[in-house]
C-alpha cells in the first residue's frame, strides 16, 4: 500500500473513532452541531471503520433526520445501562422489585404514547400524572383480579413476584408531602431516568416525549422485525 | 347523485367541534357538579375566544395561568361564582387538557364522504400547545390551531376568506368619507387579522415539526393556495388603501393651512389619519413577512414529507402483546428485561478503576450491591425474607407507639426526652428496639407533623383498616393494634404533639458485623399530652 493510500485510510479511522467516541458519550450526533462529522459519517469508507466499531461494541447506528443516534443491542455487555444504573435512582434501600415496578411503569408510560394503530404510532401529546396513575391503578387491579388458578399456575412456572410488585403500587398513597415514597413520587423519578436520558421530561404535571423518542420508537423501537428479539430475551429469562 | 350533500363532510367538522365541547369525552363529574346545566360549554368557548384574544396580540403567549386568572374573573363576575385558587386551578386545567386537548390523545369523529362513499375520521384540534424552554425552565404556551380559528370565526357568520376584504372595503369607505375615528378602528380590526393569518402559519410549521403525521396534504395545499393567493391580491390592495392615506393627510394638511376656525377638528383628524398610517404600515410589513416565508415553508414541509417516506416502516409489532404482556408472564428476568430498554437508553460505558470514582461519596459496599450489575437470582425473589423484614419495621412501630401512649396517659403530659430516659434505666432492650433505625424520632416527627391525633373519634369510626405491614410509618394501623394493648387507651380523646424550646442530644451505640457504630441524633425536642 502507497503512504498517501494509508495516510488517507488512516484519516478515515480518525474521523470514524472520533465519531464513535462522541456518540458514545452523548449518544447522538447531528448536522446542525457537529457539521464536519457529521459530513464525515456520510463517507463511505468512515462508515464501513463504523460497522467494525458498532459489531465490537454491541450497538448499531440509526441516522434519521441529520441526526445519527447510537443504539446499544439488546444484549450488549459493554455499552448500555446495567440494572444498578437503574436502581441508583431509588436510593440504598430499593428492593428489586422497587426497580421493577419502576421498568414495567416505564415501559407502560411508551405503551401509552405509541400504541397508536394508525399511520403514526404516537397516539398522544402529553400524558398527564393524575391519569397515569389511574390507568396503572386500573391495570393493577385487572391484573390482581386474575383467577387465582392461574396465578398459580404462573408462580410455579415462572417464580412470578408480580403480585408483590403490584402490592407494593397498590398500598401507595397518590401523593404526600412528609413520604418519601408515594405513586407520584415513583413516576416522578421514572421521568428523572427518561429525562437524563434524553426520552422523556415531565413540565406542568404532564409528561412528554422528545423528538429523540419520537424519532427512535418511529423509525426503529417498533419495528416488527424486532419482536423476536424482545420475544428471545423475556425467554431466556425464562427457569 | 344529491348535489345539496356537496362538501357535506366539511359540514360535518363543525358538528364534531360542537360535539368535542358539548358531549365531553371522560367527563369529570365532580366538576362539572360545580356548574348548572349547559353552563361549562358556555365557559369553554369563552376560554377558547380568550385564548384567540391572547394569541393575537403581539407578542404575547397565553399560558395556563392567564387563563386561571381569566376564568377566576369571569366565574365571580357573569356567573356569581367564587372559587379557591386550588379549584379555579383544577377546573381551567380540565377546560384545557381533559376537555380542549383530549388528555393529548387525537380527537376524530365519524363523517360520512358521499363523493367516495366511505366513513372517514375528522381529526378535531381546537387548541395546540408548544413548550418554551428559557433558563432552564420549561413552560407550555397555549394556542389556537387553524381549525379552532376557523370555528370561532364562522361562529360570527364571517366568512374568513372574504373577510379581510371586507376589512378593506370598509377602511376605504371610512378615509373617502373622511370618517378617520371608524377608519382607526377599522385598520385595529385588519391587523388582528393578518396577525390571525401569521399565527396560522406558525401554527402549521409546528405542527409539522412536531409530527408530519398529524398533517395531510389537502390541510397543506389548501392553507398554501387560499393564504397565499389572497395575500398577494390583498397586499396590493393595502397598498392602494396606503396610497389613498397619503392624500387624505396631504389635504388635511392643506385645510389646515387655510382654515382656522376648524383648527381643533383638523388636529384630531391629522392625529388619526397618523394612526391610521402607522397601522396600515404594520399591516403591509406583515403581510410582506408571510409572503416571503412562503418558500420556506414548502422546503420544510416537502423536506419533512420526503423524510418521512423514507424512513417510515410499515409493520409495527404490538407493544401491549410483546411488552407489557410478556413483562406481567416474566417478572423473575429483571436483567434480561432491562436489555430491551437499552436501545433507548444513552450508551454507559462500564467503567473500572476511573478516576472519576475515587473523588465520589464512599459508601460501605454490600454484598447485595455487589450482585446487582451482573445478575439478579431467583432466590432475591423469595417473599419470606422481605416479608419477615417488614413485619419488624410494623412491629417496631407498634411497640414505639405503644410506648408513647403508655408514658403520655401515665404523667398526663410528657417530652420525648423523658420516655428515652424511662425507657433506656427501665428497659434497655425495648431501648435498643426503638432507637433502631432511630423509629422512636421518626415516629414522633410525624405525631407531631399530624398535630392533634383525635384518637376516640378513629376508635368510634371503626374504619376499616388496611392490617398488612409496611415499611412506612402507618398510624391507622398503629392504633388498631395498640388498642388490646394499652387498658385506658378507650379513655383517651386526643393525644397532641408539640415543640419545645429545648433540644434533645443523645448517642446511640450500636453494631453490625464486627463494626461498632454511634450513632447521634440531634433534634427538637416534643411534648406529648393527652386530652382524657
Amino acid at each position: 500500500m502507497e503512504n498517501a493510500e494509508v495516510e488517507e485510510l488512516m484519516e478515515h479511522v480518525r474521523s470514524a473513532v472520533k465519531i464513535f467516541r462522541l456518540l458514545v458519550t452523548n449518544g447522538e450526533i447531528n448536522k446542525r452541531e457537529q457539521a464536519f462529522l457529521y459530513s464525515e459519517y456520510l463517507e463511505t469508507e468512515v462508515q464501513e471503520v463504523l460497522s467494525v466499531l458498532t459489531e465490537e461494541f454491541e450497538c448499531k447506528l440509526v441516522n434519521f433526520d441529520d441526526t445519527v443516534y447510537l443504539v446499544p443491542n439488546i444484549d450488549s455487555q459493554v455499552i448500555g445501562l446495567q440494572p444498578g444504573d437503574i436502581r441508583r435512582y431509588f436510593g440504598s434501600n430499593a428492593t428489586n422489585r422497587d426497580v421493577y415496578l419502576a421498568y414495567y411503569i416505564m415501559m407502560y408510560i411508551f405503551f401509552e404514547f405509541y400504541s397508536g394503530k394508525n399511520k403514526d404510532p404516537k397516539r398522544m401529546d402529553f400524558l398527564q400524572v393524575s391519569h397515569l396513575i389511574d390507568h396503572l391503578d386500573e391495570r393493577f387491579e385487572r391484573l390482581r383480579k386474575m383467577s387465582k388458578d392461574e396465578v398459580e399456575h404462573l408462580e410455579e412456572m415462572y417464580s412470578v413476584n408480580l403480585a408483590s410488585c403490584i402490592e407494593i403500587w397498590m398500598n401507595l398513597l397518590v401523593d404526600h408531602e412528609s413520604r418519601r415514597k408515594t405513586k407520584t413520587k415513583i413516576i416522578e423519578t421514572v421521568v428523572k431516568i427518561l429525562e437524563d436520558n434524553k426520552l422523556a421530561y415531565m413540565v406542568e404535571n404532564q409528561i412528554r416525549t422528545t423528538k429523540k423518542l419520537d424519532i427512535l420508537m418511529r423509525q426503529y423501537y417498533l419495528s416488527s422485525e424486532r419482536a423476536k428479539l424482545i420475544n428471545e430475551a423475556f425467554e431466556r429469562g425464562e427457569i | 347523485m344529491f348535489d345539496f350533500l356537496d362538501n357535506f363532510k366539511k359540514r360535518m367538522e363543525w358538528m364534531g367541534i360542537a360535539n368535542s365541547i358539548i358531549n365531553r369525552k371522560g367527563k369529570n363529574t365532580e366538576l362539572e357538579n360545580l356548574f348548572e346545566e349547559n353552563e361549562l360549554t358556555n365557559i369553554i368557548v369563552s376560554v377558547l375566544l380568550f385564548i384567540m384574544e391572547k394569541t393575537l396580540e403581539e407578542n404575547n403567549e397565553c399560558e395556563m395561568h392567564h387563563i386561571e386568572d381569566f376564568l377566576d374573573e369571569l366565574l365571580r363576575s357573569y356567573y356569581s361564582k367564587s372559587f379557591s385558587k386550588a379549584q379555579i386551578k383544577e377546573i381551567a386545567g380540565y377546560i384545557v387538557k381533559d376537555i380542549l386537548q383530549n388528555n393529548g390523545v387525537r380527537y376524530t369523529y365519524p363523517v360520512v364522504n358521499y363523493e367516495s362513499r366511505k366513513m372517514e375520521q375528522i381529526t378535531i384540534r381546537l387548541i395546540a400547545d408548544k413548550i418554551i424552554d428559557e433558563n432552564n425552565e420549561r413552560r407550555i404556551v397555549y394556542m389556537l390551531t387553524n381549525q379552532g380559528y376557523e370555528f370561532l370565526f364562522r361562529m360570527r357568520e364571517i366568512d374568513e376568506e372574504i373577510q379581510l376584504t371586507i376589512e378593506q372595503l370598509k377602511l376605504k369607505e371610512c378615509i373617502k368619507r373622511k370618517k378617520f375615528s371608524s377608519a382607526v378602528r377599522q385598520s385595529v380590526e385588519l391587523i388582528s387579522y393578518v396577525r390571525q393569518k401569521k399565527k396560522d402559519i406558525e401554527n402549521f410549521i409546528l405542527s409539522i415539526k412536531q409530527n408530519i403525521h398529524s398533517v395531510d396534504v389537502g390541510q397543506y395545499e389548501s392553507l398554501i393556495k387560499s393564504t397565499y393567493a389572497m395575500l398577494e391580491e390583498e397586499y396590493e390592495t393595502m397598498e392602494e388603501i396606503q396610497k389613498m392615506i397619503y392624500m387624505a393627510e396631504e389635504k388635511i394638511k392643506e385645510e389646515f393651512q387655510t382654515s382656522v376656525s376648524f383648527e381643533k377638528n383638523l388636529a384630531k383628524a391629522k392625529a388619526e389619519i397618523m394612526e391610521i398610517h402607522h397601522n396600515i404600515g404594520v399591516v403591509i410589513t406583515e403581510q410582506r413577512d408571510l409572503i416571503l416565508n412562503r418558500h420556506s415553508l414548502t422546503d420544510l414541509y416537502v423536506d419533512t414529507i420526503r423524510k418521512s417516506f423514507e424512513f417510515t416502516f410499515e409493520k409495527r409489532y404490538d407493544f401491549e402483546e410483546v411488552v407489557l404482556a410478556n413483562l406481567e408472564r416474566y417478572s423473575n428476568v429483571l436483567d434480561n428485561c432491562l436489555g430491551i430498554l437499552k436501545p433507548l437508553l444513552l450508551p454507559n460505558k462500564i467503567r473500572m478503576l476511573s478516576i472519576g470514582d475515587i473523588y465520589q461519596p464512599q459508601i460501605i459496599y454490600k454484598e447485595e450491591q455487589n450482585q446487582d450489575d451482573c445478575l439478579v437470582t431467583v432466590d432475591e425473589y423469595d417473599d419470606s425474607a422481605e416479608r419477615e423484614r417488614l413485619r419488624e419495621i410494623s412491629h417496631r412501630y407498634v411497640d414505639t407507639m405503644a410506648l408513647i401512649f403508655t408514658e403520655t396517659i401515665d404523667a398526663g403530659e410528657i417530652r420525648l426526652s423523658r420516655i428515652l430516659e424511662n425507657t433506656r434505666d427501665r428497659e434497655p432492650g425495648l431501648y435498643e428496639r426503638i432507637t433502631q433505625d432511630r423509629c422512636i424520632f421518626m415516629t414522633a416527627l410525624k405525631l407531631y407533623d399530624i398535630g392533634t391525633i383525635p384518637v376516640q373519634s378513629f376508635y368510634q369510626s371503626r374504619k376499616r383498616v388496611l392490617l398488612r405491614p409496611t415499611e412506612e410509618f402507618n398510624i391507622e394501623y398503629c392504633l388498631v393494634k395498640i388498642k388490646d394493648m394499652i387498658d385506658k387507651i378507650d379513655s383517651v380523646k386526643e393525644l397532641k404533639a408539640e415543640r419545645t424550646g429545648d433540644d434533645i442530644d443523645i448517642s446511640i451505640d450500636k453494631v453490625e458485623g464486627d463494626m461498632k457504630i454511634k450513632e447521634t441524633v440531634k433534634m427538637t425536642d416534643i411534648i406529648f399530652r393527652v386530652v382524657m
